[in-house]
């Protein structure tokens, strides 16, 4: 007990859990290393408040951010049936659209088992990551990366992206570990051209949030670390952030979320009409009951724009500020530590 | 809708316990005995700070002026009370809580409830199905408050049972009885929506120190809100524990409070980042050691509304259906009857109710 405790990161899990969670190629914080199974590429170095302080101090934060609020730009008072058609194959952007449907091609050949004894979520989830994982490295090639250990490093920074294996579970850490890899793609790797910024808040995160929406669905997982109905949603944030800056300058008024059901246009064209209808799709109408911070932002006095750069600070706070949540982070060559 | 279901019915001695419907129960319960739980005085660490008047206590608190609150509150209406009602009615059940024991004594017939989570109106339909206080004993098995949008009914609503019938109702501590998780998972926010300020999750959480970490029903079944702990092998380890603070990020209060069964034999890190998992032979050892026969316990969402595992040495049990509007799944309890046999109730969710159209305050980050 005590060896195992005191080798161990306070916030990690067991060595039993650590290896299962190998075993399942599971990408859960194992001590230090995280990335879980052969050639783990990535550290969590964020396990104290001290850390978490040096992290968001850091000229790696610093980047991350000025990249989310280009994003933000990018997709200001853009409906998404106005987005350009994709670049086509072979582009990164093409390329990263293929991972995902991909995977979520995936969630097929491995169907839900049994329930899990103790747990809500199903174990089935842990052979889909495992496959994933297997997939990723030939997946990631296509999106453009070339060099082997640059490979290693996106194909682990991926696995972070669709849940916990170990928790079954999926929160906004996951969601931010997304971030990072688009991060990583656009301003390590250079892969996304600058011009096609727009495609990665409208076209890849509406990709990426359907299939981790059919992860959530298909092997029922938990939301992690839910906040329950005072939470601004029990699984995404960008969607919010992303989509509420779509919406400036048109005439939807924000108090537009609070009429069910949302019009099928509101939902097609603007990421935050989408997510909100999920929520309705998933618990009914009564918005300001199982949505009450939702409810209360669709009366916020500045329309969008106030909305937008709420959600900004409120994404700086509450997800990246959060040390329960950024300490599954990966850092590693690409991603770097700086703090 | 959200008729009982008998799913699962048996006993320790193999006697099914066919229960067909609430009011037998409910019946049955009403001529019984009234002392029906009671504290075992030489259990607990005498609390050299417990009022010397005992059950009269000195804080005034009439059975009229509870059931008037009572009243106001165990309906589909309900009202929250006042902020000086909450802090009358919190201070009360501080005088009773405070005389019980980290292991308090609880007699049968009892029903065994686990998380609520703030889902008021499924708890109403909690007591439809199981019956009513003081005609049904019930014993909670923590977690009220957070993640539901009615914590405070539902808070308020259990003490209330508590001080009316504190011999009848039963609340342990569940890890979200404390004031840092209150403040990440909704019932402080909640409290700052309801009442305009932090006092009433102050007085709550203030008088949350006091709740009783586990109950042992006839010396046999041990109830708690999560689990075992590496430090604790005796229900006397248990009783010699200084319980009266904010649950410790670590030791042994902190791992009754947060632990889970798992697959898995032995102790392993949790990953909740608090408590420990613990295998079957842990569990089996504990029981042996501690002559009892199960451990009931709550803390984890089941499909089922309740989960064996350990080889029937643990079951969980989970009271909030459809858990955060989302979850699907059934919500029990478990009745135990005079001679002990156990019945699991499941049930659904309560009919929605219309939208509450309440003010919107709008958060700090978009004003």
């Amino acid at each position: 007990m005590a060896n195992q405790t005191t080798t161990l990161s306070a916030f990690a899990p067991g060595a039993a859990a650590a290896a299962a969670a190998a075993a399942a190629g599971g990408a859960v914080g194992t001590g230090t290393a995280v990335g879980g199974g052969a050639g783990a590429s990535l550290q969590a170095r964020i396990q104290s408040d001290n850390d978490l302080r040096s992290f968001l101090a850091s000229p790696t934060f610093n980047a991350l951010w000025a990249y989310l609020l280009r994003l933000k730009k990018a997709a200001t008072s853009i409906a998404r049936s106005s987005v350009p058609s994709p670049p086509p194959a072979p582009s990164a952007v093409a390329g990263m659209g293929a991972l995902l449907a991909a995977l979520g091609d995936l969630i097929a050949e491995v169907p839900p088992g049994p329930t899990t004894v103790g747990r809500y979520g199903n174990a089935a989830f842990r052979e889909w990551h495992a496959r994933a994982s297997r997939a990723l490295p030939d997946l990631v090639r296509h999106v453009g990366v070339t060099d082997d250990a640059d490979v290693a490093e996106v194909v682990d920074l991926l696995s972070l992206c669709w849940g916990n294996t170990t928790r079954l579970d999926y929160g906004s850490g996951h969601e931010a570990a997304f971030l990072v890899v688009l991060f990583v793609l656009s301003e390590k790797l250079k892969l996304f051209p600058r011009e096609e910024d727009v495609h990665l808040p409208l076209t890849l995160l509406p990709q990426y949030l359907t299939l981790t929406r059919a992860l959530q669905s298909t092997y029922n997982l938990e939301p992690a670390g839910s906040h329950g109905v005072w939470g601004l949603d029990d699984f995404a944030f960008l969607p919010y952030l992303f989509g509420a800056a779509q919406l400036v300058d048109t005439p939807v008024p924000p108090a537009a979320v609070c009429t069910h059901p949302i019009p099928p246009s509101l939902v097609a064209d603007y990421l935050y009409f989408d997510a909100v209808a999920e929520i309705y799709r998933v618990k009914g109408p009564g918005l300001s009951m199982h949505s009450p911070m939702l409810y209360d932002v669709s009366g916020a006095v500045g329309g969008w724009a106030k909305v937008a750069g709420g959600m900004v600070k409120m994404y700086r706070a509450e997800v990246w500020g959060k040390r329960v949540v950024v300490q599954h982070l990966g850092f590693g060559r690409l991603f770097e530590w700086t703090g | 809708m959200a008729a009982g279901v008998t799913a699962d019915a048996g006993g320790g001695d193999g006697t099914a316990a066919a229960t067909t419907g609430v009011s037998t129960a409910a019946t049955e319960n009403a001529t019984s005995s009234p002392a029906v739980a009671t504290a075992n005085g030489s259990n607990g660490p005498d609390r050299a700070a417990a009022p010397a008047a005992g059950g009269a206590g000195t804080v005034s608190l009439t059975n009229g002026d509870l059931d008037r609150f009572l009243e106001q509150l165990m309906s589909e209406n309900c009202k929250p009370l006042s902020e000086e009602e909450v802090k009358t009615l919190c201070d009360k059940a501080r005088e009773i809580l405070m005389e019980e024991s980290n292991v308090q004594g609880v007699a049968c017939p009892v029903t065994v409830c686990g998380d609520i989570h703030g889902q008021f109106h499924d708890l109403l339909e909690l007591f439809r199905i199981g019956g009513t206080c003081p005609d049904t004993n019930y014993l909670f098995m923590g977690d009220y408050v957070d993640r539901g949008y009615y914590s405070v009914e539902t808070v308020t609503a259990l003490v209330c049972l508590k001080v009316r019938y504190p011999h009848r109702v039963t609340i342990l501590r569940g890890n979200h009885e404390s004031r840092q998780i209150t403040q990440v998972y909704g019932f402080y926010d909640e409290c700052l929506r309801k009442y305009s300020n932090a006092n009433v999750w102050k007085n709550f959480t203030d008088m949350f120190d006091y709740l009783p970490l586990t109950a042992l029903v006839e010396n046999t079944i041990f109830c708690l809100h999560g689990g075992l702990s590496p430090s604790i092998d005796t229900l006397d380890q248990i009783r010699a524990l200084d319980r009266v603070q904010e649950v410790p990020h670590e030791g042994p209060m902190c791992d009754l409070l947060w632990s889970d069964p798992d697959d898995r034999c032995g102790w392993g890190i949790s990953p909740r980042g608090a408590g420990y998992t613990f295998g079957n032979d842990i569990s089996d050892q504990f029981n042996h050691t501690n002559n009892v026969t199960l451990i009931a316990r709550a803390h984890q969402l089941v499909m089922e509304g309740y989960n064996w595992c350990h080889d029937r040495n643990v079951v969980t049990i989970f009271s909030a259906p459809n858990y955060c509007y989302r979850c699907g799944n059934q919500a029990a309890i478990m009745e135990l009857d005079e001679q002990r046999n156990y019945t699991f109730l499941q049930f659904d969710p309560a009919p929605r109710r219309g939208e509450d159209h309440v003010t919107k305050k709008t958060p700090d980050y978009f004003l």
